[in-house]
């Protein structure tokens, strides 16, 4: 990674600095991989050569002051790769020639068409382009998306966007939902381990299970929501990993009812109310007393 | 007993009544009050709700395991007998706690998996390799993990059985399912 003379930086892999104004990939890279140039806020002008295959999605995201492209005929770009890269008062005519061109090549491939609108109606970001009926930044070139799909696998589930249905725009943001979910899902679990038990000395392993067992019972005769279910003993057992004071045994049940209690307010349409749950928690006491 | 035990609450309650109105006629301290208050089921369970909500510092939703399921099926264009049993499954591993050590994106997986392969399906079909970003080798491990915990499970944990073996869910609760 360099800057030559006439102060153009020479992109060889590694992430661009923010500061540049002008760049140039070097002839050793053939895919521009996510957030290469990732918030480069001064970049003016980037120059591709015909040896680049790909642009990875998010590329070339929040360059703001990106004018100027120069890029030979039969690139692939993912749909992401230039996004809230350019707004439409800052554009040039060197980026609106690029996109007429772009245009023009697409409307000779219709159905190929209908796929990248699709494709962009997921990036809300690009909205102020399509109202000026410009193709937004969802460039795939057509003769090669064929290929594109199966050999370079940049987008994982083109195949059920083909299946899905394109009077439900809800649809259309699965993929991108799943990938936040996943993204999110390590820090919102207990330690891998799952060793929190050994921190709580009042109860035990099977205690949870029979909590949970109620739980789920408790769950079906109020007729809640799935999620709520979940989201239940997932508070539950945050609580008893994160909570410094010792949970005692008689207090366990009112920690699960109570993660109930919080779990259908966030998931459930008609939350049970607060003298529902005492009632249910009662007779349950009634009757675990009754058996001992 | 059972007559005897809910008598002697409901005189408890009663007693705590009357000491609640002593200290308000009385005016004393505010935090004695709250203590006797504190005594009552609805305060305690408020209290356990401040508790919780300060303890998870307000964090509450979490992408769970049901959502992941809910776009795997989605992915898959499952029917609704793999939904019901991948449901039954999902709700199965709840009472484990050795699976809480597995992330919920592969609970979910290995939920889809044992239902595809328990209704004679190939169990692991290539959309769903394609959305979850986990191979059928992976998914396996966990899904072996999954069936001995269901096999463990103690005998008295009916609450998950009792569900879905309603007509509701399809009776799938008696399913057998054959091991991965």
């Amino acid at each position: 990674m360099d800057r030559d003379d006439v102060g153009i930086f020479l992109y060889t892999g590694t992430r661009a600095p923010s500061d540049i104004v002008n760049a140039r990939i070097d002839r050793s890279i053939t895919a521009i991989p996510v957030g290469a140039f990732c918030d480069c806020v001064a970049l003016e002008s980037v120059e591709l050569h015909d040896g680049v295959m790909t642009v990875e999605s998010n590329a070339f995201n929040g360059c703001c002051s990106l004018r100027r492209i120069v890029m030979p005929s039969d690139n692939v770009f993912d749909g992401r790769s230039f996004m809230l890269s350019v707004d439409s008062s800052k554009k040039s005519l060197e980026i609106q020639q690029w996109l007429d061109s772009i245009r023009s090549k697409i409307e000779h491939h219709t159905a190929e068409r209908n796929k990248l609108l699709r494709e962009a109606a997921r990036i809300n970001c690009c909205a102020s382009i399509e109202e000026e009926n410009d193709i937004p930044f969802v460039i795939q070139e057509s003769n090669r998306s064929n290929e594109s799909a199966s050999t370079m696998n940049s987008s994982p589930c083109s195949h059920t966007q083909d299946k899905m249905d394109d009077s439900d725009p809800g649809n259309c943001y699965g993929e991108d939902i799943y990938e936040y979910f996943r993204s999110k899902e390590a820090d919102s679990t207990v330690t891998p381990t799952a060793t929190y038990m050994d921190g709580q000395p009042y109860i035990n392993v099977s205690m949870r299970s029979i909590l949970v067992d109620w739980l789920i019972e408790v769950h079906m005769k109020f007729k809640l929501e799935p999620a709520t279910l979940y989201l239940n003993v997932n508070i539950v057992d945050r609580y008893l990993a994160k909570a410094t004071v010792k949970v005692k045994r008689s207090q366990l049940q009112l920690v699960g009812v109570t993660a109930l209690f919080l779990a259908s307010k966030y998931e459930d349409i008609y939350p049970p109310e607060l003298k529902d749950m005492v009632y249910i928690c009662d007779s349950a006491h009634t009757k675990s007393e009754a058996s001992v | 007993m059972t007559v005897l035990t809910r008598n002697l609450r409901r005189v408890c309650d009663q007693i705590y009544l009357s000491f609640c109105l002593a200290i308000i006629s009385s005016s004393l301290s505010v935090n004695n009050f709250a203590l006797i208050l504190a005594s009552f089921p609805h305060a305690k369970m408020i209290e356990m709700e401040r508790q919780i909500l300060q303890t998870l510092e307000y964090k509450l939703t979490i992408p769970s395991a049901h959502m992941f399921l809910a776009r795997y099926i989605e992915v898959d264009d499952a029917n609704k007998s793999i939904v019901q049993l991948a449901s039954c499954i999902l709700d199965g591993t709840l009472l484990s706690y050795k699976l809480l050590r597995y992330c919920p994106s592969k609970l979910a997986s290995a939920a889809m998996l044992i239902a595809r392969n328990a209704l004679g399906m190939h169990p692991w079909s290539c959309a769903l390799a394609n959305c979850a970003q986990y191979c059928e080798a992976d998914v396996v491990i966990v899904a072996r993990a999954v069936l001995a915990e269901k096999v463990s499970t103690a005998s008295e944990l009916t609450s998950a059985l009792k569900k879905y073996s309603r007509s509701v869910y399809g009776c799938v609760a008696n399913t057998d399912i054959p091991n991965v």
